[in-house]
């Protein structure tokens, strides 16, 4: 859950304009972010990454829409209200965002960075940004000593030029990594379709 | 003499006050526990533990809520109080949701079991055919964007069940998650962060009130840390409040009630050997209480206490008692305290009576009062007794006349014609009202609202529970089984009674150790099905899936062999779990008790029929069977104050005889009417009420028996002296019906309208004229049948009909049979006479008992015939036609009756009989009781009794013109004349030698008419009236052997009387040495 929160702060953080070395590209609002994605997660011991692909819609404002198309389908839709994940048509998950308030925490830091502060996010992460606009690498590490429920990270790197192109989490305590890489991005002015909006209303 | 027994009596007060400054230095305890008064669960010890267990588990739980709109502030305060409760030792703070440590125990733990742990959707999901939806479910979570997978993790457990299992256990407060090490959430832009734990010590404990006060104060935690709100829950809280008002109320009430009472004494006395009297009585009283209690019980109960000190008004009593003598005839000291000795002494036995019975109630804190009350009680007597004749220097009082005559005014409003209106008014009012009250009675026993619960904790309580969610209510189920697992197999049945009910809403969760570890069949059944179900259809197509490898798989045998995860692997003292180890109480009596706790109960009777055909599972509601307990103790309360008035019949009539009975019914009276009246305001009539009403007994006789114990003059001092104690206890009691606590409240309201009632209808108690205690005399003997015991039979027989009163009379006869050893031996020998004279064996005591009986029934019988001729049944006429044959001639005559059979049926009968007025001569003052119970029935008879002590010319005038007008007058000839032994026969009666009066005989002569004998015995269901003629003309007696005439007269009558005594032994109802 924690990572998921991250990984939000990552895709999204990068979208504001005050991001000096960062995606040049930004967000403004009735924008909406479309583009595929490729996830591996590294896990020792198994002989290949489990590779995931599928699409995802970013909404400021309303949330993110995550489908996973191949090799399983399952979509996960995280709103402020929380997280809800289906698969075949069942609801697998749902994590009200009451329950965890690391997830309000990191709305909290989320709406800073997007607002151009960096505080609140800083007083978690220690930040190295390198390169420039067109081309630029950041790295977060946790101040606090890593651990499995409140921050599962050893480190956090992200690449990217006009958008965010691939994210590194590595997991502590274990070799384990995630690797994303986001592809196909645009931004648009289309107002979502209705299978979109209606994922995003039915995890209210 | 008494000197050296007040001397004594210095050496126990002395003792006493040693003990208690002793006690004292080393610092007194308090119970502050309200429910220490109430009495204990009375089921059995399975249950009563489980109810102590989680009673008490929950009583020491503290949650605390830091709430702030900034994070860190909010966690700063929670983290620097958290720190100073561990380091003051108040309380074991616990982290209360699953933290890092406490999750990776927990899953080092369960990890070799997991095969056995299944989820409950999950299981319900294999047994529904729905296994594809795990596998699903675990793809999404690997796939999905929420990575739970770890690898190790995943090659273990590729359908990722051990998480589902871990986040289906019904943690508590798992709204709360940790945020950085701390219990948190967030609402409405408020951060809470909670700190929560056990109390080190028990939450009545004064001290750990105050430490934890202290620290937690309001007042400075707002300076030190401003914009941070605080939310408590705890009994820890409620107690601390509870106890301070109780502290409060107790120094109030009894600064006020000591202050009014200083005041009233000075008023009255207007010195201060008064005053000072009376503070010593109080003192020692309330000393050697004090030290009594404390040697006793080793602590004080604050309620105990408090109840105690209302003590003081009724201690004052017998002080005051011997105060107001000086008012009366001028006497030493010495002189006045024997005029109020007796009453003083009654008093306090029958207060102290009422006081111990409080004992035979099972509240430990009741046992104090009562040991309490009695001790102090007793001590103030002694002191009184011992004491103040010795230190009274008091001078006449100058205002005593006025003061007197003020007593006089008072006594008068009870006695003086000139009030009879207003009186009667009075009493129809008080009457009208308590009827008024009747239909509004009505009972609560809802301890609930016995408690007063600080409404600001409450609103905290309610706003903690609103953010955290429903911690464990006060109901539970019990489950008893032989061993562990069999408990765990039936909290697994009651677990899928309870389930329907959680998705419905009836319940909102319930704790269960089996739902965190499953009974080792249920772990056996899970890996059956988990291999069968999920593992043969699934694992190899989701292993290919992950691109995993299979890994080793356990066989079936090993399954079916596999190990089980028990309890005690969870519980132990340093497991991830210990918190729950209130849910397992171990063996109590030999059989393993499990506790079922349940949150956010909302359909109490569906949840309590969850058990219902559950075996060895039981639904307990403490607060319902507390109601319940309450409800049930109230009842013996009433009991208790009927057991009290019994147990005071024997103190009273051993001194009044039976008319000592008419001393309970000025309190008895107060007893019924208080409830009424309260009533009428509404008010319920709780168990406190009914406690109450003990005491309402015992202290209302006391003013009865102060009442019954002064005559003429000194009526003015008594009743000056009841007022006097009737105030001050109305000062105390009233002070408690100010109290906030409602049990207080009740106890205090009803005690005060008990008193005053009690003192209104004391005067009730009053002899009717003077008499020193019963002599041999048959006159002075109190008769069985007296005014007041008329006027009782009366009433039962009008509400219970003849064959209650039969039956009444069994349940009350006995025990007068028992107690009244004198009549006793009477009635045996007589009945040993009538025995020996027709050659039978002697009398058992059970001939006695059914010859009390049958007096108990002609008195029975009389009121009937009086209230109702017509239901008395069949009366037999034998020998009637001689009378009738007078009195159609228009004559009169003399008819002598006696004591053997009811001789009243006649009376009652009159009309019938001689169509003409009966005039019946009494000897005694028993005509005036005789009256007053006809008059209430019949008003017009009451000239129809003449009173006569000797029978001198007027008298003899008088009857002789009624005789001539065709009257009738009817004598007693088995009774000799109060005032003289001379005009006496000894004659053979049964075969000795008996005195009889040879008055109805000169009677006779003197008034020149015929006269006859009658004997009216009961004969089956009705009554045979046997008449003989005497003298058919007139009797005629010579001067010259008068002596030798009346006395043939008399041995002629005693023959007759006689055969009709051996015709109806137990019928005699002469209750005297008749042979004396």
């Amino acid at each position: 859950m924690r990572r998921l929160l991250v990984l939000l702060l990552i895709v999204l953080a990068p979208l504001s304009p005050a991001w000096s070395a960062g995606p040049s590209q930004t967000m403004e609002p009735g924008q909406v972010l479309r583009g595929r994605f490729v996830q591996e997660r590294h896990l020792s011991g198994f002989g290949a990454p489990l590779r995931t692909e599928g699409r995802f819609v970013l909404v400021p404002g309303r949330g993110l829409i995550w489908q996973a198309e191949t090799p399983f389908a399952v979509t996960t839709v995280i709103t402020a209200a929380g997280l809800v994940q289906t698969a075949g048509g069942t609801e697998t998950m749902r994590l009200p965002s009451a329950r965890l308030p690391f997830l309000s925490r990191l709305y909290d830091m989320l709406g800073g960075v997007l607002g151009g502060d960096w505080r609140a996010m800083e007083s978690d992460f220690a930040t190295t940004r390198s390169g420039d606009d067109g081309n630029w690498r950041m790295e977060l590490v946790p101040r606090r000593a890593p651990d499995q429920v409140s921050m599962p990270f050893r480190s956090i790197v992200a690449k990217g030029g006009r958008f965010l192109d691939e994210v590194v989490l590595a997991k502590a305590d274990s070799e384990d990594f995630d690797r994303l890489s986001f592809l196909d991005q645009s931004l648009s002015r289309d107002s979502l379709t209705g299978a979109e909006a209606s994922l995003l209303d039915s995890s209210r | 003499m008494s000197r050296l027994f007040a001397l004594a009596w210095l050496a126990v007060v002395l003792l006493a006050g040693a003990h208690l400054v002793w006690r004292a230095a080393e610092g007194l305890h308090f119970q502050t526990d309200l429910t220490a008064l109430l009495p204990r669960e009375e089921r059995d010890p399975a249950l009563q533990r489980a109810n102590d267990v989680v009673t008490n588990g929950l009583a020491k739980h503290v949650v605390l809520l830091f709430g702030a709109d900034d994070r860190e502030k909010a966690r700063a305060a929670a983290a620097d109080i958290a720190g100073r409760l561990a380091a003051e030792g108040l309380v074991s703070v616990a982290t209360g949701g699953l933290d890092k440590n406490r999750l990776q125990s927990l899953g080092r733990l369960y990890f070799p079991y997991r095969r056995g742990l299944l989820s409950e959707d999950d299981r319900r999901r294999l047994l529904d055919g729905r296994a594809g939806d795990i596998a699903n479910r675990a793809l999404s979570q690997i796939y999905g964007f929420v990575g739970m997978a770890d690898a190790r993790l995943l090659r273990q457990d590729p359908f990722l069940l051990m998480p589902a299992f871990f986040s289906s256990l019904p943690i508590p407060m798992s709204r709360l998650a940790v945020d950085d090490g701390m219990m948190s959430l967030q609402q409405d832009g408020m951060t809470w962060v909670m700190v929560a734990g056990q109390l080190n010590g028990g939450p009545y404990a004064l001290d750990v009130q105050r430490r934890l006060a202290a620290l937690l104060d309001e007042g400075s935690l707002r300076a030190a840390r401003p914009g941070v709100e605080l939310l408590r829950l705890g009994a820890v809280f409620y107690a601390r409040a509870g106890a301070e008002q109780a502290m409060s109320e107790t120094s109030e009430i009894g600064l006020l009630s000591t202050l009014g009472t200083i005041l009233l004494v000075l008023l009255v006395f207007r010195a201060l050997s008064a005053l000072w009297l009376s503070l010593l009585v109080i003192g020692t009283g309330v000393m050697t209480a004090l030290s009594a209690s404390l040697w006793l019980f080793g602590e004080l109960h604050v309620g105990a206490l408090l109840f105690g000190v209302s003590l003081i008004g009724v201690a004052v009593d017998y002080s005051l008692q011997y105060c107001t003598e000086i008012f009366g005839a001028p006497a030493s000291p010495a002189l006045r305290l024997r005029r109020v000795r007796a009453g003083v002494t009654l008093g306090a036995a029958t207060t102290v009576i009422g006081y111990l019975t409080l004992f035979f109630a099972p509240f430990p804190g009741l046992h104090q009062i009562a040991i309490f009350s009695a001790v102090g009680l007793v001590a103030a007597w002694a002191t009184v007794i011992l004491w103040l004749p010795l230190l009274d220097r008091s001078a006449v009082p100058r205002h005593g006349r006025r003061l007197l005559a003020f007593g006089a005014g008072l006594a008068s409003l009870w006695e003086d014609r000139r009030y009879r209106r207003p009186r009667r008014a009075a009493a129809i009012l008080l009457g009208v009202a308590a009827l008024a009250g009747v239909p509004r009675f009505h009972v609560d026993d809802d301890v609930r609202h016995m408690q007063a619960l600080s409404p600001d904790l409450r609103v905290q309580q309610e706003h903690i529970l609103r953010l955290i969610g429903d911690t464990a209510g006060s109901r539970f189920f019990v489950i008893e089984a032989a061993d562990e697992e069999g408990a765990l197999e039936r909290e697994e049945a009651l677990a899928d009674a309870l389930r329907p009910l959680v998705a419905d809403g009836a319940l909102r969760n319930f704790q269960a150790l089996a739902r965190y570890v499953p009974s080792a069949a249920r772990q056996r059944d899970n890996r059956r099905l988990l291999r069968r179900l999920l593992e043969e259809p699934l694992l190899e197509g989701h292993l290919r899936q992950l691109q995993l490898e299979l890994p080793p798989m356990p066989t079936a045998d090993q399954d079916e062999a596999g190990p089980a995860l028990t309890p005690s692997q969870v519980l132990s003292g340093d497991g991830p779990l210990a918190s729950l180890a209130m849910l397992d109480m171990g063996r109590v009596n030999g059989v393993v008790t499990h506790v079922v706790t349940l949150e956010g109960v909302a359909d109490v009777e569906r949840v309590a029929r969850a058990a219902g055909g559950l075996e060895d599972v039981r639904f307990v509601d403490p607060t319902e069977s507390f109601t319940l307990l309450l409800g049930k103790y109230r009842y013996r309360a009433l009991l208790l104050t009927g057991l009290s008035a019994v147990l005071m019949v024997p103190l009273v009539m051993g001194r009044h005889g039976v008319g000592g009975l008419r001393l309970l019914v000025p309190p008895l009276l107060a007893v019924i009417l208080t409830p009424a009246l309260r009533a009428l305001g509404g008010a319920a009539f709780t168990f406190f009420d009914a406690m109450a009403l003990v005491l309402v007994l015992s202290v209302g006789v006391d003013y009865a028996v102060f009442c019954a114990e002064s005559r003429g003059e000194r009526r003015q001092v008594t009743l000056l002296a009841v007022a006097l104690a009737a105030c001050t206890a109305l000062m105390s009691f009233g002070m408690l019906a100010l109290s906030g606590v409602a049990a207080v409240h009740a106890f205090g309201s009803t005690m005060s309208l008990g008193i005053l009632l009690a003192f209104i209808l004391a005067p009730m108690a009053w002899a009717d004229e003077p008499g020193g205690p019963a002599d041999g005399h048959w006159a002075r003997l109190a008769e069985r049948g007296t005014w007041l015991g008329m006027r009782l039979i009366l009433l039962l027989y009008r509400i219970a009909g003849r064959r209650g009163c039969v039956f009444l009379l069994w349940l009350i006869v006995p025990y007068f049979y028992l107690t009244d050893g004198r009549r006793r031996r009477h009635s045996l020998d007589f009945l040993g006479r009538v025995r020996a004279f027709r050659g039978e064996k002697p009398p058992g005591w059970r001939d006695g008992l059914i010859h009390f009986m049958s007096f108990a029934e002609k008195a029975l019988d009389t009121v009937i015939a009086w209230s109702a001729p017509q239901r008395t049944g069949a009366i037999r006429m034998v020998g009637a036609e001689a009378i009738r044959q007078v009195a159609a001639e228009g004559r009169g005559g003399l008819l002598i009756v006696s004591h053997l059979g009811n001789a009243d049926m006649c009376r009652a009968h009159q009309a019938k009989l001689f169509g003409r007025p009966l005039n019946v001569l009494l000897h005694t003052r028993h005509a005036v009781h005789y009256n007053r119970i006809l008059r209430a029935i019949h008003p017009d008879v009451e000239a129809r009794t003449i009173q006569v002590t000797e029978i001198g010319p007027e008298t003899a005038i008088d009857l002789k013109e009624r005789v001539e007008r065709g009257e009738w007058i009817a004598i007693a000839g088995d009774r000799i004349p109060v005032l003289s032994r001379t005009r006496i026969s000894r004659v053979s009666f049964l075969g000795h030698p008996a005195a009889f009066s040879q008055g109805p005989f000169i009677l006779g002569a003197l008034m020149d008419c015929p006269v006859h004998l009658m004997f009216c015995l009961r004969e089956g269901a009705g009554f045979s009236m046997y008449f003989e003629t005497f003298a058919e003309r007139r009797l005629e007696i010579q001067r010259k052997s008068r002596e030798q005439i009346l006395g043939d007269m008399c041995q002629s009558y005693a023959h007759i009387l006689e055969r009709y005594c051996l015709k109806a032994p137990s019928q005699w109802y002469n209750f005297f040495d008749f042979w004396a």
